[in-house]
């Protein structure tokens, strides 16, 4: 064999290990692929296919009931055919095995690329690493003189009674002067559309307390205020801003909720902080790869009250009723038993963080004052410090128009000493003024 | 359904896959299959349209059976011309007579037509029936049956973005088609990398081209988009339009070979273009195809008397695209636009083979990137302010907090969404094929699998974790 035949040879030697090597590795991807698809989806299918497969049959079911009347035959199979094809898909996503491993792995995907934002500016981290809602522009216009004739009105049908209204609007978690962006960053800020409500509650002659104004970082660090995976304000923040209300309302109603200066004074509570528990909804929202867990305080009571408290957690009216003193009534201490970070936050510790509506009953001081608050989930714990305060309080969710609360209908039915009106500037929206519309 | 959903990768492809090999002892079972799980791919998204769809296959089915048999060619002809006018009548009924009332309202003769949502895909799978039904017509092929048409024009893979692909080129893979490991492979391989370059690439450019076009749409009375930030908005449209296309095309591709279809490629590197004439050789090559063989060679394409009727055809050509893109008069005049453009490069011979390649690539990708900011805008007002935007004439300044921002926040995806523009991996690839015995081949070797499984893991990440994943063929 002479040497161009050997080299020839060789070629054809590495052309052919060449192709077998480019074929080995896609042949080898193909197979990992395959395997692991087919296991994945194996055991997602066999997992979820029953709980899916209920929820579509109850979704009929709601399905029927509801949107039945009214439509012929043919409309209705097609409507019902493309309800069932997005509640299938929600369900296939919502259902998802390992979803917070691959949540994980997406926020650390965003954050070894040294991302602020993750999921198109969903979220967005602050240079001190406070998660903020971002917006590149407001998509529609508030009718913020709307929503103060609202509140107006509804003063007005109290005010035969005797009852004192008062509008609070709590801090923003994005401060300017406080929060530090990196240049350019298109936060969401809601403070113009706050300021705008406030004059125009002032206008119309509705008492305004404006948390945002008031001194709240005032020996208090915006980093003690807020959380950075949470857009709740912390417990120490809610507590100062419960002795500032119960100062103003005293000022201005010479109503005091604190008539034994107990319950606002932080010596009468056992301070306690938790490290690496609180993952608040943004943190959810992100996940665990792009954000870390934080410390959560918590302030228990170092005095006795007791309570009856009924509360409708849902739409359907689930109802549930506890009583005793004040940490069995009004704290929800479950959430110390959750290992998992996703299924609810410590923030819920205080009155299950939200419900449809609360009823608390002062057991041991039933003639105190009457308190209606319709507010969002950043009352809940500062209705937990007041509470001793008041003889009765009825706390409405304002987000939720449902069967089971009517604003409306409960001003006029019942007779309040005071009613609370609380807005936190990022939910100041037509959702919020449910009434008196 | 989207090939981006979690339903269609964990749940429609692997069972379509599984009972497709399943049925290996049977094709006409394989294909009733596929037939059968493209028309449930179709109802997820159109559980009516689907019918649309149905009634489609039955009438070219029908169509190109009465054309076959047709005696005589007056007769042929006749038949052609109705297929071709039903066809054509389902595609302006639910595409352009919305368009086409609203021209005539502003002309002063009021018109009402009910509002219609244009079903999906319909663009795409009415050119493959018409393709069907000339080339049995022409004799390029045989009538098949129903089954068989049915999933030539349904057959998901290709169904929603393309590539079209001419019946004569599938017929035989329908009817005969051999599977292989080596096949499959190659598919699955494909169709996961587009896959990623859907999710984690062109979905970032979309949400950076999407924001800045809105904010321009907005008016520059409540937010001046500055010229840097209108540059980012046109250059992250063209690398959207470019990497989600082209990512549908590879995904379609690679599930075509996983069943054992070797479709056409759709796009060739067309940023590397050094033309306009280059670029349309290399983008949407399937839709260029059609027209060329349906519509330009027909009417005479470059043999004709005199450069007028070559220019007229040129014209009817650029015209038609520019319509099939969708109704909007956008279209027809990024369509005019790039009619004049080739137009004069054909009578001026620019870039001649004597210009500089970097002036050459340069003047291309300005063109294109121009057209993308006509061919995305809602309106050529809109198109018109966003260049206004673009060259600072709109009182908005040049530069821009948000595009450094947005730049520091997709540094990865603009860098790797601009280096595979060029043919790297292929060159990689090639390089690894040539030189097996190199480290960097071996390296190559070695990390290719557990980098795509990483690409997928990161892909399955962001869907289920609701990042921003649009679809853009809402508009075919």
């Amino acid at each position: 064999m002479d040497r161009s035949e050997i080299e020839n040879r060789k070629k054809n030697i590495e052309k052919s290990n060449a192709i077998e090597w480019y074929m080995t590795r896609k042949y080898l991807f193909a197979a990992l692929f395959l395997m692991l698809l087919f296991c994945y989806a194996g055991v997602n299918i066999s997992v979820n296919a029953v709980p899916i497969a209920e929820n579509l049959v109850s979704s009929v079911e709601y399905y029927d009931r509801k949107d039945r009347e009214g439509k012929n035959e043919i409309l209705y199979w097609i409507s019902l055919g493309s309800a069932l094809v997005q509640k299938c898909e929600s369900a296939i996503n919502d259902n998802l095995l390992f979803s917070k491993d691959l949540l994980w792995l997406n926020g650390r995907y965003a954050r070894l690329q040294g991302k602020h934002e993750i999921n198109d500016f969903k979220y967005f981290k602050d240079s001190e690493g406070y998660l903020q809602y971002a917006a590149f522009f407001r998509d529609e216009e508030k009718d913020v003189f709307g929503y103060a004739e609202r509140v107006r009105r509804l003063k007005d049908s109290v005010a035969s009674k005797g009852t004192k209204v008062i509008y609070v609007v709590t801090p923003s978690k994005y401060t300017p002067g406080k929060t530090v962006l990196p240049s350019g960053t298109p936060i969401n800020d809601p403070n113009p559309v706050t300021d705008e409500l406030i004059v125009n509650l002032n206008r119309l002659g509705i008492d305004t307390l404006d948390l945002r104004n008031v001194g709240l970082f005032d020996g208090m660090r915006y980093e003690d205020a807020f959380f950075k995976t949470d857009h709740h304000w912390t417990i120490p923040a809610a507590f100062k801003c419960a002795g500032i209300l119960n100062d103003t309302l005293k000022e201005r109603f010479d109503i005091d909720l604190d008539p034994e200066n107990v319950t606002t004074d932080k010596r009468y509570y056992r301070i306690e902080r938790y490290d690496d528990v609180m993952f608040g909804s943004m943190g959810r929202g992100a996940g665990l790869g792009f954000t870390d867990r934080e410390s959560f305080t918590v302030m228990w009571p170092g005095y006795d009250c007791n309570f009856d408290r009924r509360s409708i957690r849902n739409a359907a009216g689930y109802e549930e009723h506890k009583y005793g003193p004040y940490i069995e009534s009004l704290m929800h201490v479950d959430v110390f038993l959750s290992k998992d970070v996703y299924s609810d936050s410590y923030y819920s510790l205080y009155l299950n963080g939200l419900n449809y509506l609360d009823h608390i009953e002062n057991l041991d001081h039933p003639d105190r004052p009457k308190v209606l608050f319709i507010r969002d989930s950043y009352f809940s714990p500062v209705i937990s410090f007041l509470a001793p305060g008041c003889g009765q309080i009825d706390a409405i969710w304002s987000l939720e128009d449902s069967d089971v609360t009517d604003i409306g209908q409960t001003v006029m039915q019942d007779t309040y000493d005071l009613i609370v009106i609380e807005t936190y500037p990022y939910n100041i929206n037509d959702d919020a003024f449910n009434y008196f519309r | 359904m989207l090939f981006s959903s979690l339903v269609f990768l964990l749940y429609f492809l692997p069972l379509t896959i599984l009972v497709y090999y399943l049925l290996s002892f049977s094709r006409t079972l394989q294909n009733v299959w596929l037939l059968i799980m493209s028309l449930v791919f179709y109802a997820w998204g159109e559980p009516v349209y689907v019918f649309l769809m149905i009634a489609s296959i039955l009438l070219n089915s029908f169509a190109a059976y009465r054309v076959e048999r047709a005696q005589k060619q007056k007769t042929k002809l006749i038949i052609l011309w109705i297929s071709v006018a039903l066809n054509l009548a389902s595609l302006f009924i639910f595409k352009y007579l919305g368009f086409v009332a609203g021209i005539i309202s502003a002309a002063g003769f009021p018109v009402t037509v009910p509002t219609l949502t244009l079903p999906i895909g319909i663009s795409f799978y009415t050119f493959q029936a018409l393709s069907y039904v000339v080339d049995v017509y022409r004799g390029d092929t045989d009538a098949e049956n129903p089954f068989n048409v049915g999933l030539y024009i349904a057959f998901f893979p290709q169904l929603v973005a393309g590539p079209i692909i001419q019946y004569r080129t599938i017929s035989d893979q329908i009817r005969d088609r051999k599977s292989s490991v080596r096949g499959v492979s190659l598919g699955i391989c494909r169709f996961v990398t587009g896959l990623g370059r859907k999710v984690l690439l062109a979905n970032a450019f979309a949400a950076i081209a999407d924001h800045v076009f809105t904010l321009s749409a907005i008016g520059s009375d409540r937010y001046a988009v500055p010229a840097m930030l209108a540059w980012l908005g046109s250059i992250a449209y063209s690398l959207q339009i470019f990497y989600d296309f082209s990512a549908y095309s590879d995904m379609a591709i690679g599930l075509g070979a996983i069943f054992g279809f070797r479709f056409p490629e759709n796009f060739n590197y067309p940023y590397i273009a050094d033309s306009i004439s280059d670029f349309w050789r290399r983008w949407h090559i399937s839709l260029t195809s059609w027209f060329r063989e349906y519509v330009y060679i027909p009417l005479g394409g470059n043999r004709v008397q005199n450069q007028d009727y070559m220019v007229r055809n040129i014209f009817v050509v650029w015209l038609l695209t520019g319509i099939w893109h969708g109704a909007n008069i956008t279209f027809i005049f990024w369509g005019m636009f790039y009619f004049l453009v080739q137009l004069a490069e054909r009578f001026f011979d620019f870039p001649s083979e004597t210009t500089k390649p970097w002036i050459r690539h340069l003047y291309s990708l300005l063109i294109i990137n121009f057209a993308w900011v006509i061919f995305r805008a809602d309106s050529l007002y809109q198109a018109g302010r966003f260049f206004g935007n673009m060259f600072a004439l709109n009182n908005n300044g040049f530069y821009s907090d948000l595009c450094v921002l947005l730049l520091r926040e997709n540094w990865l995806q603009l860098t790797l969404g601009v280096l595979f523009c060029m043919p790297v991996g292929q060159i990689a690839e090639k390089y690894a094929y040539d030189h097996p015995e190199k480290i960097r081949s071996k390296v190559i070797n070695v990390l290719y699998a557990p980098a795509l499984l990483f690409i997928f893991a990161l892909a399955l990440a962001s869907l289920s974790s609701g990042s921003y994943n649009p679809f853009i063929y809402f508009n075919f």
